[in-house]
């Protein structure tokens, strides 16, 4: 089913596994050198910039491609058809297949842009074909096309392992239960909240299981991006503000901003359901699960806020700030030697932040919002104001 | 999969030592939280100094803010006192930080320390109507805090305060966003920015001084020159002097591709190809354009097919090259 080399997939993670503790310093470069000898990967496997170069470049080659093919056919009626669509999507996909074969492409960038291509031109081309349909309500339309999308991403993961549509398909598949729960029950607007909690539980909770099995080790990536995407729909599906949003958005009286029934469960569960992810997250050593569980505080503080004003924005910010410190200083006091399982920092541990040198453009942003060279008496240094518009946009 | 380390010392690959240190790595089983930790005070930093920024900037004229500066004075001085305590000593070379907390201390003293320079002279006008004395102090400040303690964010904040003394804004989003390219004026700023910017990049790597600031440099001058020479090439479109900016970029072009692969830098590479491209792109469409007819439509087209698929083959090829040697 995997349209890549099996063997050189294992002997990639080999790879992988050994660099990182050749970094480490647990192996010297020969016996590093030693392993890749012996497990060797054939693919095309750039860097990152020149993968995301080839990535842009092969979006702006479909682009005109297909431009081109829709111009020459432009005198029929065909290019308003979902068939033209279809048609597109099965010349992006035999370049993907055949790229892939002839040049043994494994995340290039090239293959990432087809793969994305095909799917969007599918779901377009079948979104065509919905729109001209008629006889059905808006429900039942949005019911047919989250299916097909599921489809088409889910067959696309299992041949090509991108992670990108591995959380489309996992999203499409929860939009799906949700509106056929809407258009079966008369209350389900009102349930719904607690369906999705259910089903995003299950899929996390067999996300995890499938995880460990061997024999689906080359989906590893894809089954995170599946415990990301769930973990982020179990949260949400009882957040206090999205829930509400969302019934007012889809329910029959539109714009009331009513409190929710059940409003000490919701409340309840947006505020504890961080912390019972970071518990679990450090209880069971999972990066994922501790790190959503991280982001989540900052969401449910930001829910909480959103309907307490108790203090003023800059001034929470400031707590924050001393928080975050505190905790960080106190960790890395605590953790001056390993404990529980637990250890600051290895040695020659990279991280992604370093290699790109993201922070320091993040900072560069603060200081830019500056005013700069004030023209006008009265516009001067806006005092403190750089600092509120780095922070709110770096994240 | 997860045992390949012992078949590969069972076929004698492997040293001993090597294989014990790695058994006793998995059998430890230590979760890191490295990572955790530096985004938390990074998250940390941003917060505190955006916070006490608006703090003082609401509450001016009012009793509190006295408090508040007196808290951002403290935190100023607490961050520099440690960061001179700890600091390793000055060297030409990348000086590593004494423990992790250093880089994230020194950050949120400089920035608090912005903030009291901005509230000094909002209050008091300590450089009067002398904007150009009230930006360039601080400039002067930061870059020395920058070399000295061999801080790349800080670096970052000190080209951006180059910028806003020169007038011009200079970071990634600004660029995008604010379109004002239409004045003559700044896109001379800009260009004299960007080749200011890289002939500091030079200097870095030339004389050896902190060498790694060469990367920053480059970043921000690359982008800053060819937006401006691109810039001005549309501002002159129609006029004979059109051709020089575009014979600018295409110098330009042609010194950083050799630094780029000679330093075997993929992000530069990677710069100069698209930006270059970008050029030829528009030099093409405007001959296309003469073509009064459909026919000019199908050979747009077919030049991006072209052009599109020997860029690609051209990085590819590149990758092969650079990676081989």
């Amino acid at each position: 089913m995997i349209v890549f080399n099996k063997e050189w997939l294992h002997n990639l993670r080999i790879q992988e596994q050994a660099q990182s503790y050749r970094d480490k310093g647990y192996i010297n470069n020969d016996e590093f050198k030693l392993a890749r000898q012996h497990y060797p990967v054939s693919f095309y496997m750039p860097n990152p910039f020149v993968r995301a170069g080839l990535f842009l470049l092969t979006l702006l080659i479909v682009a005109v491609g297909d431009g081109l093919l829709s111009l020459m056919a432009s005198a029929g009626n065909m290019i308003a058809s979902p068939i033209w669509s279809f048609f597109l999507a099965v010349i992006s996909y035999a370049a993907l297949e055949a790229i892939i074969h002839s040049e043994q492409h494994f995340r290039s960038g090239v293959d990432d842009a087809l793969e994305l291509i095909v799917a969007c031109q599918f779901a377009t081309g079948f979104g065509i074909m919905l729109a001209k349909t008629q006889g059905y309500d808006g429900n039942t339309l949005r019911l047919v096309f989250s299916i097909f999308l599921f489809v088409i991403t889910l067959l696309l993961t299992l041949r090509f392992l991108n992670r990108l549509t591995a959380a489309i398909a996992v999203a499409s598949l929860f939009a799906a239960f949700f509106f056929a729960w809407n258009g079966v029950t008369t209350a389900g607007l009102a349930t719904a909240p607690f369906l999705l909690m259910i089903l995003s539980a299950v899929t996390y909770l067999t996300a995890l299981r499938i995880g460990k099995k061997p024999e689906l080790v080359n989906y590893k990536d894809c089954i995170s991006m599946i415990e990301i995407v769930s973990l982020l729909v179990i949260y949400a599906s009882g957040n206090y503000y999205i829930v509400q949003t969302l019934g007012n958005v889809l329910g029959p009286d539109k714009n009331v901003n009513k409190p929710l029934p059940l409003g000490g469960f919701f409340w309840s569960y947006t505020i504890l359901m961080p912390l019972v992810f970071v518990f679990y997250g450090l209880k069971r050593k999972d990066a994922i699960l501790l790190r959503i569980g991280l982001i989540l505080i900052v969401a449910a503080v930001a829910t909480f806020r959103n309907y307490f004003h108790l203090l003023p924005a800059e001034t929470m910010l400031t707590i924050a700030g001393i928080f975050a410190i505190l905790i960080a200083w106190l960790t890395i006091r605590y953790l001056a030697t390993p404990k529980n399982g637990f250890i600051y920092t290895e040695p020659g541990e990279k991280l992604l932040l370093d290699y790109l040198r993201v922070e320091s453009l993040i900072t560069a942003q603060r200081v830019a919002n500056m005013p700069s060279a004030p023209k006008h008496e009265d516009s001067r240094f806006g005092g403190g104001d750089f600092g509120g518009g780095g922070a709110s946009e770096s994240f | 999969m997860d045992q390949w380390y012992e078949s590969l010392h069972s076929e004698g690959l492997l040293s001993d030592a090597s294989y014990e240190k790695i058994k006793l790595h998995e059998k430890a089983g230590l979760f890191s939280v490295h990572w955790e930790i530096k985004t938390l005070l990074y998250i940390g930093v941003l917060l505190l100094t955006a916070g006490l920024g608006i703090l003082v900037y609401k509450n001016i004229d009012t009793i509190g803010h006295q408090f508040v500066l007196a808290f951002i004075a403290l935190l100023v001085i607490g961050s520099f006192s440690y960061c001179f305590k700890y600091a390793l000593p000055y060297d030409r070379a990348k000086v590593k930080a004494p423990n992790t907390a250093f880089d994230y201390v020194l950050l949120l003293g400089t920035i608090s320390f912005l903030t009291f320079t901005a509230y000094l002279q909002y209050q008091y006008q300590v450089f009067g109507s002398n904007y150009g004395l009230a930006t360039f102090i601080p400039m002067v400040l930061l870059f020395l805090t920058a070399y000295y303690f061999d801080h790349l964010g800080v670096l970052s904040m000190a080209i951006a305060n180059l910028a806003l003394w020169m007038g011009v804004s200079v970071t990634p989003k600004e660029l995008l966003h604010n379109y004002d390219f239409d004045s003559e004026h700044i896109i001379y700023t800009y260009l004299l920015l960007g080749i200011l910017l890289l002939v500091l990049a030079f200097v870095s790597q030339k004389f050896d001084l902190k060498a790694h600031f060469k990367f920053s440099y480059q970043h921000y001058g690359l982008h800053v020159s060819f937006i401006s020479l691109l810039a001005g090439y549309f501002h002159f479109y129609n006029s004979i002097f059109a051709m020089f900016w575009i014979l600018g970029l295409a110098g330009l072009a042609l010194i950083f591709y050799a630094d780029a692969y000679r330093s075997r830098s993929f992000y530069f590479l990677l710069l100069v190809i698209l930006y270059s491209y970008i050029a030829l792109s528009s030099l093409a469409i405007r001959m296309v354009t003469q073509v009064e007819n459909v026919g000019g439509l199908y050979l747009a087209f077919l030049y991006f097919l072209g052009s599109g698929g020997g860029l690609i083959l051209l990085l590819i090829n590149l990758n092969r090259k650079l990676k081989s040697e």
